[in-house]
């Protein structure tokens, strides 16, 4: 079963929450062609939530939050961090959003924070990363487990090739479930229901990857291994990553030319 | 340290593809970061600015099409290397 409908009147379907006041959750064909309507993936809402990083040299420990389908507006405060960092990659199961490691003025944070996303409640300690990694590769989830791939040692000169796992339910340590293919930092995480994508990446002035590191998502009891299964168009990193249910988009960033 | 435009996506499925999206219209990101709900993501990051300047402005980019905009929406503190994720909203 595939959608056959792409795009009503140029407007991608996507888009279209409506057709006639049916929603696409009833709607079964337009113009005899079939429609299996459009997916939310189990770690994706309403809400997009964006969490410190740094006001030119100070990092911040401020979080916002929009509503993604909006087109104007400004945000809205949302729960800060419980210390400011730059790059806290998170994860998400729509009720929890957990925010990985991150760098502040002169050391790195290893303590991963919680919060509520409809709220504006302060995030909380969720535990820590097993290794003192100041910037990770690209975190991935499917909602039940989060992952983070690879990341930047404390330090700033040297990298991990580590496959971090949480429970997001669940506060704890992370735990090193595995490998990734090879060491990065500073690429994009990419998410379905199945597998994490770590998409280019840096390792040194240089030296800036290009692949795609891809692996299965795994619990902190499992285990996972990251693959190399092909290339962005160019060397890359601290490019922008998101998904939808088929596609994973890679936007800007720096080939360190 | 050139920041570039490109928009590429990857099949989820399988994440081999590489396909040209097109490129970013108005200003190249760097440092940045995406959340998405069904179509659309948003994202943040430093652009001709550098390093000097930090932006308020969010942007679009439609998952299924090959164009990018201005969101129309600004965070409220201008910030680059902020992480990104979205959730409920009640």
């Amino acid at each position: 079963m595939a959608n056959e409908v792409k795009k009503v009147n140029t407007i991608a379907i996507a888009d279209i929450k409506n057709i006639n006041a049916i929603t696409d959750a009833d709607l079964k064909k337009l113009n005899t062609l079939e429609f299996t309507g459009t997916v939310l993936n189990a770690w994706q809402g309403s809400r997009g939530l964006f969490a410190g990083g740094r006001a030119v040299f100070t990092r911040l420990a401020t979080n916002e939050y929009i509503n993604i389908a909006s087109t104007s507006g400004t945000s809205d405060a949302s729960g800060d961090l419980d210390y400011a960092r730059s790059t806290p990659t998170g994860v998400s199961n729509k009720a929890r959003i957990v925010w990985g490691p991150g760098y502040t003025d002169g050391s790195v944070v290893t303590q991963m924070d919680y919060q509520n996303p409809a709220n504006t409640t302060a995030c909380q300690d969720f535990g820590d990363i097993s290794v003192a990694i100041q910037s990770s590769g690209g975190a991935a989830t499917n909602a039940t487990s989060g992952n983070w791939n690879g990341g930047r040692f404390a330090g700033g000169d040297s990298w991990s090739n580590n496959i971090e796992a949480i429970t997001i339910a669940s506060t704890s340590n992370a735990t090193d479930i595995g490998s990734a293919h090879e060491t990065s930092a500073e690429g994009a995480g990419l998410s379905n229901a199945t597998y994490g994508i770590r998409a280019a990446g840096y390792i040194g002035e240089g030296v800036v990857r290009q692949n795609f590191d891809k692996w299965t998502i795994a619990g902190p009891t499992g285990s996972a291994t990251g693959v190399d299964t092909g290339d962005l168009n160019a060397t890359t990193y601290w490019l922008c990553g998101s998904e939808d249910d088929s596609r994973g988009v890679l936007a800007g960033g720096n080939d360190n030319s | 340290m050139a920041r570039i435009t490109d928009i590429q996506y990857i099949t989820m499925a399988t994440g081999t593809s590489t396909v040209d999206m097109g490129t970013l219209q108005d200003d190249a990101i760097e440092e940045g970061d995406g959340c998405s709900n069904i179509g659309r993501m948003i994202f943040s990051g430093r652009g001709a600015g550098g390093n000097s300047t930090a932006p308020t402005e969010l942007r679009v980019i439609s998952i299924q099409s090959t164009n990018d905009a201005d969101s129309g929406m600004d965070l409220d503190t201008g910030r680059m290397g902020a992480g990104a994720a979205s959730g409920n909203s009640s």
